[in-house]
């Protein structure tokens, strides 16, 4: 059987046999009730084991887990069974991969969790669209069918140095299928002239970066490639170092594909962007289309 | 209200009024600090049962769970909600969808033991990079080529017989062109002495082909090609020491075999001796990023 995380409830059992600190194998008074392979833990005294294999009541392990030291231990010693963080953090891993993302380390973007409620944000351009916070955190953005390039954004302030903006966006009722199909994504907005610039996924046609004089027109692209499939959506995201903008895309919220090169932020705009936010622009597709937004980073 | 796994805080709850072993509704002294519907577990001595509801302080349950013995209780029992092996695992598979039959995200060898990138070796690297990701996966970073230029990475194959399981899953900067001009990743087997390849690829936009390669730039013949629009994809591969068997899957548990052939059939020397995982970014851009997200050998 493949070794996958697993958990057993509790058993009683000892020790038999004593054990030094470095055997890989050790016999159990009664295994019966345990999973048949691992991976699972163990805690004996004040070790914790990972279990990767069981033959009837003889255990492989690996010795010292989740941080503990491994240590000899006395014939009939009580066996526990137990859940710790990393056989959950392991359960996890196994069960999603990355996406929805391995939360790990600095850098990455986190959990699927939105942390902003729609209250946070002030409409542009909403027209007769709106957008509902979901009791499980994320936000949704209903848009009736437009004429070409209306985005329906929802904007807030954004920091005044540097930041990094990741979200993730994962559209639903896709059904427009032209050239110029529904889009959807983040953006950094001038209050001041109302240009905005986007990392924008077009259905079924590509990934951009690009500029837009208003909410309602379309200026020009700084890069764009090839994309038809996000079932599962996308992480998206900005970056402002010093007066330098870039963004990136990403299947698995780990690893980033960059647009283009790095802009300077008043190549386009007239000074700066103050603002970031999400929007829908619902491009001739079918009425009340809906995209969601369920990630939040900006820090 | 919709059943679910749920987790419940711990609690201090009798029962109220005796049961025996077989009854399904049982009354509780205080329902109301209880989850209003199920699935949530709680023991009684060493009795554990399954709540599929509530109505105010009766319980609806399955007596006897997880293996447990059903048995009566005295009225005024003490009765603990607890967390249990098949609340996690039945709280995954409502969330996934399969998690207790599907394959785990990891990367591991016939041993069980975890894989790197160090483990494997580069057939016709050019300027492609691999990266081990922090959760375990690995991501390959690509440039344009044209036309079938295989990026592989390989491995010692496992004694026969032998199954091989990947998930792959394309990010941005492929090729969706879907034809014979597109981007596709690929598990395969190689004779080492000979070079020759033989693989299950899927391209994304198009199709899931069966292929023999020469080597990672002169294709051979193909053997299958399905119908498949994916980003992601679960392929397989089982040598039984006589033939070898490529199949696909979307859900890591059923999978479909699209060809099977003799393992003399192709390979000219002694046969596949080495197992493999490759892309290929035929008109994609530079930095196609693709990621290996499982791989297991047994």
């Amino acid at each position: 059987m493949v070794r996958k995380s697993r958990h057993s409830n509790d058993v009683t059992m000892t020790l038999n046999g004593t054990i030094n600190a470095a055997v890989t194998s050790l016999n159990v008074s009664d295994g019966t009730d345990l999973p048949s392979t691992g991976d699972f833990r163990i805690s004996i005294e004040s070790e914790i084991m990972n279990v990767t294999e069981r033959s009837a009541n003889t255990l492989t392990v690996e010795r010292g887990a989740d941080g503990t030291t491994p240590a000899s231990h006395a014939t009939s010693s009580p066996v526990i069974t137990i859940a710790t963080k990393a056989s959950f953090d392991d359960l996890i891993r196994d069960a999603f991969g990355p996406n929805p993302v391995w939360w790990g380390t600095s850098g990455e973007p986190g959990p699927k969790r939105m942390t902003q409620n729609v209250s946070d944000f002030t409409w542009v351009n909403q027209g007769t669209s709106s957008a509902v916070d979901n009791s499980s955190g994320s936000i949704t953005i209903k848009a009736e069918a437009s004429a070409p390039h209306s985005l329906r954004c929802l904007t807030q302030n954004c920091p005044a140095g540097d930041f990094d903006y990741f979200c993730h966006v994962r559209p639903s009722f896709i059904t427009e299928q032209s050239l110029s199909g529904c889009h959807w994504g983040i953006f950094l907005r001038e209050n001041s002239t109302g240009r905005l610039l986007s990392v924008t996924l077009r259905h079924p046609v590509d990934i951009g970066w690009y500029k837009w004089w208003s909410a309602t027109s379309f200026s020009a692209s700084y890069d764009s490639f090839s994309f038809k499939w996000n079932p599962d959506g996308m992480w998206l995201y900005f970056t402002r170092v010093g007066t330098n903008l870039w963004c990136g895309v990403s299947a698995d919220g780990k690893n980033y594909k960059t647009l283009g090169t790095a802009q300077a932020q008043n190549d386009f705009f007239t000074t700066a962007p103050d603002e970031l936010g999400i929007y829908y622009a619902n491009h001739d597709g079918s009425d009340d289309h809906m995209c969601h937004f369920r990630s939040w980073l900006v820090d | 209200m919709v059943r679910y796994e749920r987790m419940v805080n711990d609690v201090d709850l009798t029962l109220n009024g005796s049961i025996n072993a077989a009854v399904t509704t049982i009354t509780v002294n205080d329902g109301s600090v209880l989850p209003s519907d199920g699935d949530f577990r709680m023991l009684i001595e060493d009795e554990l049962v399954l709540v599929t509801g509530r109505t105010v302080n009766d319980l609806t349950v399955e007596r006897g769970a997880e293996s447990t013995t059903a048995a009566s209780h005295a009225d005024s029992t003490a009765i603990t909600p607890v967390l249990t092996a098949a609340a996690i695992d039945q709280m995954l598979d409502d969330v996934t969808g399969g998690w207790t039959d599907r394959y785990p995200m990891r990367l591991v060898d016939i041993d069980g033991d975890t894989l790197t990138s160090s483990d494997f070796t580069w057939v016709n690297q050019g300027t492609a990079g691999i990266t081990d990701d922090t959760w375990g996966g690995m991501t390959m970073d690509i440039p344009n080529q044209s036309s079938d230029n295989h990026r592989i990475l390989k491995k010692s194959a496992p004694s026969t017989p032998y199954t091989l399981t990947a998930f792959m899953l394309f990010g941005p900067g492929y090729n969706d062109g879907g034809g014979s001009n597109s981007s596709y990743g690929a598990l395969g087997v190689r004779e080492s002495d000979t070079g020759k390849l033989a693989h299950i690829e899927c391209r994304i936009g198009g199709d899931c082909r069966t292929r023999r390669y020469n080597s990672p730039t002169s294709y051979n013949s193909e053997q299958d090609v399905q119908d498949f629009s994916s980003d992601r994809m679960w392929l397989q591969i089982y040598d039984d020491g006589t033939s070898l068997f490529f199949r696909i899957s979307s859900d890591g548990i059923n999978f479909f075999e699209t060809a099977n052939y003799l393992r003399g059939a192709f390979m000219t020397s002694n046969g596949p001796d080495e197992i493999y995982f490759a892309w290929n970014s035929s008109g994609g851009e530079d930095d196609q990023l693709c990621h290996l997200l499982a791989w297991i050998e047994e």
